[in-house]
């Protein structure tokens, strides 16, 4: 176990990464704010990422396919943050909050 | 193979024309021109008359009278093949016994749509009227014609439900309704035996298939009548198991005296004069009651095998003729006494046919004889009545008198049919009368005694309607308005009291036998036959010709025994106690309850449980994102482990 | 044993764990962000020091200077810096910790007994060869998830515009 620690290795940067993403999966848990909720999900995404680079690194030394799995990973949560945003931001103009306890209806 | 002229290769026809007019008049020309489908349906069945004398006319040509009368069958399709010799065909039978009962049925039927073209003039229901008069007639004709059971049995049940519809033709009225359902459950109660007496006896004769000494018979069905008739078949079967071939008669026997009204099953005859008079006259005089005579003659040599049956055909016969006829005399509306009388008439039928054998075959013809004469003077003297009825407006005897001058046609027919029914000769009524009274002092003395005695009564209770309704003083403002009918309703009857009185010429014997039968009868019969008709004549002129002191007189000393008899010795009485407190608290209750909170509640709790665990499960679906991804997360952890836990 | 590089491991590894912390408890949405911006910087370190170079720039121009940036914008348009995020009840942190602990543990589970192979294969790692991998079709390339990126980016452009414009009803009110 020390050892982990001591010469980090491929197990100590996964083991990094599965911490970032539960504290982002408490997050997402926690937050009530929408916007809140999608600011999780990027703490969990870049977990994600950090894993990716990290396999690339030690497990697969040379190639580069862990790099640009990385780099589609950021394009896509680019992606979502702006869908995301807009989406937010319609919904804000309709209902004055952004509550997700209380958006638990189709309609109204 | 003989060749067959037009009317008989066509003899299809017979059926087609009376469904297609069936179809027309009630989908296409009722609704829109009343008179036309009267007049269309009455041609219709002409037609139909036509052609049954024009097959009649043909058979005698290809086999005259008093040669062999076999049986053919130019006509028939596969119906329902339900196994090799097992397979139902719809079929017409040509042979003197159907030929007789076509032409009867065509004629009379003709007749009675001719004359409610009068008669129900300004009826709101009149093209409905012509409409099912067509599908009985429809039903009937299929019924004679039919070559084996199965078919019959389909057409038996045809006529009971177009029955159920003219006996409740008013269906506004509340007695109407209730008549045709006592009509139909009667009858279809007593169909339940001639049913197991199908199964019975068609399984019996099934087996005789798989035996080596039938092969030569294998081109016949185990339905077919000519099969069940077949000499080699009833030996076999009868020797095979006497008890239940005996038996399976006896059921068929019920579902024939259901339909025929034989006693106990006679209770729905008399209520079903609460249909119009046109349909009493068609229905209850001439055709459907004649059904069940119908079925004993044409299944009379299998009858004739076992001594069992025919003595209960004698005995139920004998007995219905005079319970009907003692009754017939203390009704007071003349529907009612012409329906008991047409009970008797067919009890008279029924010995007739019990009293025969194969070997001695008079009864059989003389069953079949007075079948025919009956059913004409039976149909004008409903028709008569209807016209009566129709001026007086009103049913009640005792309201009539004096009709002689105001109705005079009404008047002379309504005699004729009166004395033929009556026995006295040279009318119809004498000869087929005589024939079953010979028959059956031959064979059963006791039964010839009561044959005598309800001939009295015959005459007594007929001539009393007759000296009641035309002579005297008219009684009541209806009897002294009364005019005669339309000439469509004066046309049926003189054309069936000539009937009446010249088919009693009709050279019956030689019709259906080829060798002559052997007359033994004493000299004296048609003396005595004919006198205590005559008795029975002159008892009811002294009582009610003039002066009706006498009669009171008597029926005050009969005192309550009249009052017995008047109320049909309370059998109608018995049955609604029996079903009523019998069956519907004991059968029909409880198991309307294990109905209701059984089989029902069943179905409610599963419709319950199915509600409610939805309600259950709906909460699941909270539209909470953070539930939802709980879940997830939880299933995927769940699943994790137990793939650790199978891992170790 | 305990070289500079290990040190700065732990550093990061610290910083970043904190931040995340951070990034999770703090009621007011621009703490929270700010401290996402924290994590994402510490991140790019991580690539560095994981030989992915170009990476540490595409992560703070992209992620830092894109993504956070967006969201702080929204942020300004709903509001959401005015007022504090509503407190979840107690149980429901309680659960939510618990399942996140069960989380870790089963993962960490996972990877330690799970040996992983190693593979060398002896490619260069520069941007120029990360272009030309990107770009490559032949089997090993991802020249089809790169133009399928491309048009989802596109698509997006487009569904944004759609999504956040105002609606007739919402102009004329």
């Amino acid at each position: 176990m020390l050892s982990i620690i001591q010469e980090p290795g491929l197990t100590y940067w996964l083991l990094l990464s599965t911490v970032l993403f539960s504290i982002g999966l408490y997050g997402f848990f926690t937050r009530t704010n929408a916007i809140g909720i999608l600011i999780s999900v990027e703490l969990m995404l870049n977990a994600a990422a950090i894993s990716f680079v990290s396999f690339n690194n030690f497990a697969v030394t040379g190639d580069l396919d862990g790099q640009i799995m990385t780099m589609f990973i950021i394009a896509v949560a680019a992606a979502e943050v702006v869908i995301g945003m807009a989406i937010f931001i319609q919904i804000f103009s309709k209902q004055r909050h952004l509550n997700v306890t209380k958006m638990n209806e189709l309609s109204r | 193979m003989n060749t067959y002229g037009f009317f008989l290769t066509n003899i299809w026809l017979i059926l087609l024309i009376p469904l297609l007019s069936f179809i027309i008049v009630g989908l296409f020309i009722g609704p829109k021109n009343k008179k036309l489908a009267g007049i269309f349906a009455t041609t219709s069945i002409f037609v139909c008359a036509a052609l049954a004398y024009g097959a009649t006319f043909e058979y005698l040509s290809l086999f005259p009278l008093g040669a062999e009368h076999p049986v053919i069958v130019p006509w028939s399709v596969q119906w329902m093949p339900y196994l090799e010799n097992l397979t139902a065909t719809l079929g017409i039978m040509v042979d003197p016994l159907s030929l007789l009962l076509m032409m009867i049925i065509t004629t009379v039927s003709s007749m009675v749509h001719l004359y409610s073209i009068g008669y129900m003039h300004g009826d709101p229901g009149y093209s409905r009227f012509f409409t099912v008069l067509n599908l009985f007639t429809l039903s009937m004709l299929g019924l004679v014609v039919a070559p084996n059971i199965l078919q019959m049995f389909v057409f038996w049940e045809l006529v009971g439900a177009s029955s159920f519809f003219l006996i409740g033709f008013y269906y506004t009225k509340a007695s109407a309704v209730a008549a045709s359902k006592k009509a139909f459950i009667v009858t279809r109660f007593a169909d339940l035996g001639f049913l197991l007496g199908i199964l019975i006896l068609s399984y019996e004769a099934y087996h005789l298939f798989s035996l080596e000494a039938f092969a030569h018979l294998s081109s016949y069905n185990a339905f077919d009548f000519n099969f069940l008739n077949h000499p080699e078949v009833i030996n076999a079967l009868s020797t095979a198991d006497g008890a239940l071939l005996t038996f399976a008669l006896v059921l068929l026997f019920i579902g024939a005296a259901g339909k025929s009204a034989m006693f106990p099953l006679h209770i729905w005859l008399p209520d079903a004069m609460e249909g119009p008079t046109p349909v009493s006259a068609l229905i209850h005089a001439a055709t459907m009651v004649v059904a069940g005579v119908y079925l004993v003659g044409r299944l009379f040599p299998l009858f004739g095998s076992s001594e069992v049956a025919l003595n209960v055909v004698t005995y139920v016969g004998a007995f219905t003729c005079v319970f009907a006829a003692v009754i017939a005399c203390t009704q007071n509306d003349i529907k009612r006494v012409l329906a008991f009388s047409t009970l008797s008439q067919l009890g008279y039928m029924m010995l007739s046919l019990g009293v025969a054998s194969p070997l001695h075959k008079l009864g059989y013809l003389a069953s079949n004889f007075h079948l025919m004469t009956h059913a004409f003077f039976k149909a004008l003297l409903f028709l008569g009545a209807g016209s009566i009825i129709h001026a007086v407006h009103s049913n009640d005897i005792w309201q009539m008198g004096g009709l002689r001058k105001k109705l005079p046609v009404t008047h002379i027919t309504f005699l004729m049919a009166t004395i033929a029914i009556a026995g006295i000769p040279p009318f119809s009524g004498f000869y087929s009368k005589d024939e079953i009274l010979a028959a059956a002092l031959v064979n059963n003395p006791i039964v010839f005694i009561i044959g005598l005695f309800v001939a009295a009564l015959t005459a007594f209770y007929m001539f009393r309607i007759y000296f009641l309704s035309f002579c005297g003083e008219a009684k009541s403002d209806g009897a002294k308005q009364a005019k005669e009918s339309s000439i469509s309703m004066l046309i049926p009857l003189i054309f069936l009291s000539v009937l009446s009185v010249v088919s009693g010429w009709f050279p019956f014997e030689k019709f259906f036998l080829s060798e002559a039968l052997v007359h033994n009868t004493p000299s004296w019969l048609p003396i005595v036959a004919s006198g205590s008709g005559l008795l029975g004549v002159l008892l009811a002129y002294l009582f009610y010709f003039k002066k009706t002191t006498y009669a009171n007189s008597v029926k005050n000393g009969f005192g309550p025994l009249h009052t017995v008899i008047q109320n049909k010795f309370y059998i109608d009485a018995v049955y609604l106690f029996v079903v009523h407190k019998i069956i519907f608290r004991f059968i029909a209750a409880p198991i309307a309850w294990i109905d209701r909170h059984i089989v029902d509640a069943t179905m409610d709790k599963t419709a319950y449980v199915t509600k409610e665990s939805g309600l259950v499960l709906k909460k699941i679906q909270t539209g909470n994102i953070h539930t939802y991804t709980m879940m997830f997360l939880l299933g995927g952890l769940v699943l994790f482990l137990l793939l650790l836990g199978v891992g170790f | 044993m305990y070289n500079i590089e290990t040190l700065f491991i732990y550093l990061l590894s610290i910083v970043s764990v904190l931040s995340a912390v951070l990034v999770v408890t703090q009621r007011r949405i621009i703490r929270s962000v700010s401290a996402l911006m924290m994590v994402l910087l510490v991140t790019a370190g991580m690539y560095v020091i994981l030989n992915a170079e170009f990476l540490t720039g595409v992560q703070v121009l992209v992620y830092i200077g894109g993504i956070v940036i967006l969201i702080i914008f929204a942020i300004m348009l709903t509001g959401a810096g005015k007022t504090n995020d509503d407190e979840v009840d107690t149980h429901k942190k309680l659960l939510a910790f618990a399942v996140s602990f069960l989380f870790l543990l089963c993962s960490t589970y996972a990877i330690v007994n799970t040996p992983i192979k190693t593979v060398d294969t002896g490619a260069n790692s520069s941007v120029r060869a990360l272009g030309l991998k990107l770009l490559d079709y032949s089997g090993t390339g991802h020249v089809l998830a790169f133009e399928v990126i491309s048009l989802l980016l596109l698509a997006v452009l487009i569904g944004a515009i759609v999504v956040a414009r105002k609606t007739e009803e919402a102009k004329n009110a």
